[in-house]
C-alpha cells in the first residue's frame, strides 16, 4: 500500500508541476477589483406584498432534482430549540418555519417579513412591550394537521428546558429578565406548564408575548428557529434533534448522523402561504464527514456526478488559486459575512492603555489575513461591527498603515518590552496566522510567547474568566443585523462569568454599559446609530481589543444549480430559492 | 560485486583489491600460481570492509549527498547572515490577494532562491535549510540513543541466561506490543504542561528532547534483538571460552571481547535507523506534536505544504524532493555498508 501512495504523490505531483508550474502568478488573486462592501439596511416590512406568499418566481427556475450539500461535519442540532448555528438554521428553514423570516432575492436587499406569522409582529401599545403575531391560515404539518399558535407557545416553552439549552435566548431573556433565563420556569417537562409567563394565545391563530421591558428588536428574535411549532404530541424531547416535525416545504426522510442526512418534499406544505420559500428541488441530501480540501476540489472538478452539489464550507487557502479560471470562477459565490474576527486583549490583564494602543498601530493585518487566504478570506477591519450591521459607517481611530506603524508603536510603548501570551486554536491554519502575528508584533517591540490550545476546546478555554492569556484571535457574527446582537454581548461588563463568556475582553466599563442601557431605551429608529457611536467611543476610549478582519464567505457550488447568491442574514448560500438546473 | 562472495575469513590471505588475484584464488586450477608474484598484504577485516565500501559507486553518491546535506545543514546560520534573511522573515508584500507568491514558480527569484511559502510568505530556501538541521539533529541523536540503550540491554540479556534474558526479554516484547504513536500523542503534551506553566511556551529544545527520548525509548528494541541474537552465536565461540579460562571478568567479556565483533551489524542499524526517524519525524507533524511552530522542521514544512500541491507545487516539491533524497540517500548508504562489512549477505 505505501509504495502505490507514495507513487501515486509523485505522479500527481509531476502532473501539476507541468499543468501550473509555469504561468505567472499575478498580482490580485482574481477579482481583486471588486471591493464592494454591501451595507445592510435590515427593515422590517410590513407591507402586505413582501408578506404576501406564494414567493416571487425565479427567472428560468425547474422544479425538480435533488441538492447535494457537502458539509465536514455534521450539524450539531436541528431541534428548533437548539439551532443556533447559520448552517443548521438554513437547514432547520427548509424543516420548519419560524414566526418570521428573511426575504431575500440576491439584489442585496434583506427584508424581515411574516413567515409562519401574517407580518412581523404588531407592537400592541407602541412601547414594544406587548407583541403580537397572527398565523397564517392554511399551513399545515407534515401530517396534514394546522398548525396552531399554542404549537408555538409550546415550542417556545420547551426551550425553556435545561437539556435543550443550546439556542439563542433572546426572547426566554426577556420573559424572564435579571438572572439566568430559566431559573423561574423550566419548561413544559416535569410538570411545567405548557408555555412560559407572559405567553398568551387567545385563539388558535394568534401569540402574544408581554415583556416586562421594551425590546423592540421582537420582529428579529422572532425569526430566531426557536420560534418554530412544535405540537405537543409530537415532541421526543432529547431526540426531536433526529426528526424535526415538519411545517416548513421539506420533511426528514432518513437521517444518519454523521453521515447523511436526506430530505423530501413534505405534501402538506402550501407555496401559497409561504413568502420566502419556492421550494423548488425535490429534495435535499446532507452528506457529512468530507474534508474541506476534499470537497473545494470535487466542486472545482464538477464532475457529472457533482454538478447539482454545494457546500456551505469555504474554500481552503491551498485551493483558492484554482476557482479564479472561467469555469470555475463563476460558481463561487462570495461575499461579506456578519462575523467581524478581532484580537482579543485581556483587559483584566493588560491594564495599561498605552499598550493596547500599540498592538493597534502594531498589528499587521495583511499579514493576520494572507495566512488564511487574503480577500477571499476577509478585508481589514477597522470597527467593532461588521459593514453587514444596520447603521454602520466606516471609522478608524488609529489610522495606521495595513502593515503597522512602527514609530508610534516605539513612541507608546517608551522603551518598554512587554511580555504577552497569545493563545490559539492548534489547527494549520490558525497556527500559521498566530505565527504571522508573533512574528509582526515580536518585530515591533513585543516579546510575544505562543500557546497552542486544543481547537475543540479553544472557545471555551478563552472564556474562562481567568484565562492566563493576553491575546487571542476570535470571531462574532450578529444574530440579527443590528449592533444590539454584537455590542452588549461582547462588551457588556455585567455579563462577565466564570466560564463560557463571549466578551473575550473581559472589557467591564460603567461608562460602556451605562451607555448599553442608554442607547437599549432608544426608539428603534434610532438605535442603530446609537450602537455605532458606541462602538466607535468603545474603540476610541477602551481599545479593548484590535480589529482584524472582515470574515468574507468563499463558496462553491456546482454547474447545476441555479439563482446561487449569499444569504446576507446567514453569511452563507441560500437555501429558500435555489434550484436545479435539469 | 562478485569477488566479494566469499568471506575473507574463511579463505588463505589475498589481496581482495585485485581482481586477478582473487580469481586465481577461486579457480586455482586454471592459474599457474607463478603468476602470484605480488606482494601478499595482510589486512583486517575492517580494512577489507573499507575497501569494499569505497569501490561502491552508489555508496559514494549517496555519501557525497549526506555530507552535503550535513554541511548544508551545519551552515545553516552561516547561509542566514549571507542571504541577509531570517527563517522567520516574512515576505507578505510578495504575496498576492490570495495568499499566493508572487511570480513565476512559486515565487522563485533571485532574493528568494526556491521561492516564498504561500500564505505566510517566508523564504522555502532559508526554511528548509533550518529545517534540515533540525531534522537531521533529531534522526542522529535518536539513532544513537536507541543504539547505546539498545546494544547495552542486548549484551546483557545475550550474555546473562537464565531469568535475566527471559525477564529482558519480556521487556522488549512489552515495547514493542506499545502503540508508538498513541504514547507519543499521551506523553508530549502532558510533560509540556508539567514542566511549563500555562503562560510560558515550551523552548523549541524542550520539545526536539521529548522528540529524541520518545524515539530512543521505542526503538532500542531492535537493536537490543539483534544484539542478543549475535552475542549467543558467540558466547560458546573458543575466543570466549580462552578468555573466561584466563580468568577475565565478565565486563571485560562483554565489552573487549564480544563488542568489537558485532559492532558490524549496529552500524547497519544506526544507518537505516536514521532516515526511519526522519521519516516518523515528519509524520510526527501530521498528528500536531511535532516540532512546533517557529521553530523550522522539514516535517511540518511539508505537512502544510501538501495542500498546495495542485495551486503551487514547487512548495511542496523542494521540501518533498529533500527528504525522498536524504531517506534514500541513507537507505542506499545502509545497504552497501552491509553488503562491505557483511559480504556474506548479498546476493
Amino acid at each position: 500500500m505505501r509504495g502505490r501512495t507514495r507513487t501515486l504523490t509523485c505522479g500527481v505531483l509531476a502532473v501539476a508541476l507541468v499543468a501550473g508550474g509555469c504561468t505567472r502568478t499575478t498580482d490580485s488573486g482574481g477579482g481583486g477589483e471588486e471591493k464592494k462592501t454591501k451595507t445592510q439596511t435590515g427593515s422590517i416590512s410590513y407591507e402586505a406584498a413582501d408578506n404576501r406568499g406564494p414567493a416571487a418566481a425565479v427567472d428560468g427556475a425547474t422544479r425538480g432534482g435533488t441538492v447535494t450539500v457537502m458539509q465536514v461535519s455534521d450539524f450539531e442540532h436541528l431541534d428548533p430549540a437548539r439551532n443556533y448555528v447559520n448552517v443548521q438554521q438554513v437547514t432547520g428553514g427548509l424543516l420548519y418555519r419560524a414566526l418570521n423570516g428573511y426575504k431575500e432575492n440576491g439584489s442585496g436587499q434583506l427584508l424581515l417579513v411574516g413567515d409562519l406569522a401574517t407580518n412581523p409582529g404588531k407592537d400592541v401599545d407602541g412601547d414594544c412591550k406587548v407583541w403580537e403575531f397572527t398565523l397564517r391560515d392554511g399551513v399545515k404539518y407534515e401530517d396534514g394537521s394546522p398548525v396552531t399558535s399554542r404549537d408555538v407557545a409550546y415550542g417556545i416553552g420547551r426551550s425553556f428546558a435545561p437539556s435543550l439549552n443550546e439556542g439563542p435566548h433572546y426572547i426566554q431573556q426577556w420573559l424572564y429578565p435579571g438572572g439566568v433565563y430559566n431559573a423561574a420556569y423550566k419548561g413544559p417537562y416535569d410538570g411545567g406548564k405548557p408555555a412560559p409567563d407572559g405567553i398568551t394565545t387567545p385563539d388558535d391563530r394568534t401569540i402574544r408575548f408581554t415583556f416586562p421591558q421594551p425590546h423592540c428588536d421582537m420582529p428579529y428574535a422572532a425569526a430566531l428557529p426557536t420560534s418554530a411549532p412544535v405540537p405537543a404530541g409530537k415532541d421526543t424531547r432529547d431526540q426531536y434533534d433526529l426528526r424535526p416535525f415538519s411545517s416548513g416545504p421539506y420533511k426528514v426522510k432518513s437521517y444518519q448522523r454523521d453521515v447523511a442526512l436526506e430530505l423530501e418534499r413534505n405534501p402538506n406544505w402550501d407555496p401559497k402561504t409561504d413568502p420566502l420559500r419556492t421550494a423548488y428541488p425535490d429534495g435535499w441530501r446532507f452528506t457529512f464527514g468530507l474534508e474541506s480540501a476534499q470537497i473545494a476540489e470535487r466542486l472545482v472538478a464538477d464532475a457529472p456526478a457533482d454538478q447539482a452539489s454545494m457546500s456551505w464550507v469555504d474554500v481552503p487557502p491551498a485551493v483558492l488559486p484554482r476557482t479564479t479560471s472561467g469555469g470555475v470562477a463563476e460558481r463561487v459565490v462570495k461575499g461579506p459575512t456578519q462575523y467581524t474576527w478581532v484580537l482579543n486583549i485581556n483587559t483584566q490583564r493588560v491594564t495599561d492603555l498605552n499598550i493596547r494602543k500599540a498592538l493597534n498601530y502594531a498589528v499587521d493585518k495583511d499579514a493576520v489575513l494572507k495566512a488564511i487566504g487574503g480577500q477571499a478570506a476577509g478585508s481589514p477591519a477597522t470597527t467593532l461591527m461588521s459593514p453587514t450591521t444596520a447603521g454602520f459607517h466606516q471609522y478608524d481611530v488609529f489610522n495606521a498603515p495595513i502593515s503597522g506603524d512602527r514609530a508610534k508603536v516605539a513612541e507608546l510603548l517608551a522603551g518598554k518590552r512587554p511580555k504577552l501570551v497569545l493563545a490559539h486554536s492548534n489547527i494549520e491554519l490558525r497556527t500559521q496566522q498566530a505565527e504571522a502575528l508573533r512574528k509582526n508584533l515580536t518585530d515591533m517591540g513585543f516579546d510575544i510567547v505562543m500557546k497552542p490550545i486544543e481547537n475543540s476546546s479553544y472557545y471555551d478555554e478563552i472564556g474562562r474568566k481567568n484565562n492566563p492569556y493576553d491575546l487571542y484571535i476570535g470571531g462574532w457574527g450578529s444574530d440579527w443585523p443590528t449592533g444590539s446582537t454584537i455590542i452588549p454581548p461582547l462588551y457588556d461588563g455585567r455579563e462577565i462569568v466564570a466560564e463560557g463568556n463571549n466578551n473575550l475582553s473581559y472589557l467591564n466599563e460603567s461608562a460602556v454599559s451605562a451607555e448599553i442601557d442608554r442607547i437599549r431605551k432608544l426608539p428603534a429608529a434610532e438605535q442603530d446609530a446609537g450602537w455605532m457611536a458606541l462602538d466607535e467611543k468603545i474603540m476610541r476610549e477602551s481599545v479593548p481589543v484590535v480589529p482584524c478582519y472582515y470574515d468574507a464567505a468563499y463558496e462553491l457550488h456546482g454547474s447545476k444549480i441555479g439563482n446561487t447568491f449569499l444569504s446576507d442574514a446567514y453569511g452563507i448560500l441560500q437555501a429558500n430559492t435555489i434550484y436545479v438546473k435539469q | 560485486m562478485s569477488d566479494m562472495s566469499h568471506p575473507p575469513s574463511l579463505s588463505t590471505p589475498r589481496d581482495p583489491d585485485v581482481v586477478d588475484a582473487a580469481v586465481a584464488v577461486n579457480s586455482p586450477a586454471d592459474v599457474p600460481p607463478s603468476r602470484q608474484r605480488r606482494e601478499i598484504v595482510g589486512r583486517s577485516p575492517n580494512q577489507l570492509a573499507w575497501l569494499r565500501l569505497k569501490r561502491d559507486r552508489t555508496a559514494l553518491v549517496s555519501s557525497v549527498v549526506l555530507a552535503v546535506a550535513a554541511l548544508v545543514a551545519l551552515a545553516a546560520p552561516l547561509i542566514a547572515r549571507l542571504t541577509g534573511i531570517d527563517p522567520t522573515d516574512k515576505f507578505v508584500d510578495r504575496l498576492n490577494d490570495f495568499g499566493m507568491p508572487v511570480g513565476y514558480a512559486g515565487g522563485i527569484g533571485g532574493d528568494h532562491l526556491l521561492g516564498l511559502e504561500p500564505g505566510s510568505g517566508r523564504d522555502i530556501f532559508l526554511q528548509l535549510v533550518h529545517g534540515l538541521r533540525t531534522s537531521l539533529f533529531i534522526a542522529f541523536a535518536s539513532a544513537l540513543l536507541a543504539s547505546v540503550i539498545g546494544v547495552g540491554v542486548g549484551i546483557v540479556a545475550g550474555y546473562a541466561r537464565g531469568w535475566l534474558d527471559s525477564l529482558i526479554n519480556w521487556f522488549v516484547d512489552v515495547t514493542l506490543a506499545f502503540p508508538f504513536l498513541i504514547f507519543a500523542l499521551a506523553v508530549i503534551p502532558i510533560l509540556e504542561d508539567r514542566f511549563y506553566t500555562e503562560r510560558e511556551a515550551a523552548s523549541p529544545g524542550f520539545r526536539i528532547a521529548l522528540i529524541i527520548a520518545t524515539f530512543g525509548l521505542f526503538s532500542w528494541t531492535y537493536t537490543a534483538r539483534l544484539v542478543r541474537g549475535q552475542v549467543i552465536s558467540l558466547r560458546e565461540r573458543e575466543f570466549v571460552e580462552a578468555a573466561r579460562a584466563a580468568g577475565a571478568g565478565t565486563g571485560h567479556i562483554l565489552f573487549r571481547q564480544l563488542l568489537p565483533n558485532i559492532w558490524a551489524p549496529i552500524l547497519v542499524t544506526v544507518s537505516l535507523n536514521v532516515p526511519q526517524f526522519i521519516a516518523v519525524e515528519a509524520a510526527l507533524a501530521f498528528v500536531n506534536i511535532g516540532v512546533t511552530e517557529p521553530t523550522p522542521d522539514l516535517g511540518r514544512m511539508i505537512y502544510n505544504s501538501i495542500g498546495y500541491v495542485a495551486s503551487d507545487p514547487w512548495y511542496t516539491l523542494f521540501p518533498g524532493l529533500t527528504i525522498f533524497l536524504l531517506v534514500l540517500a541513507f537507505n542506499l548508504l545502509g545497504d552497501a555498508l552491509r553488503d562491505s562489512l557483511d559480504p556474506r549477505s548479498t546476493r
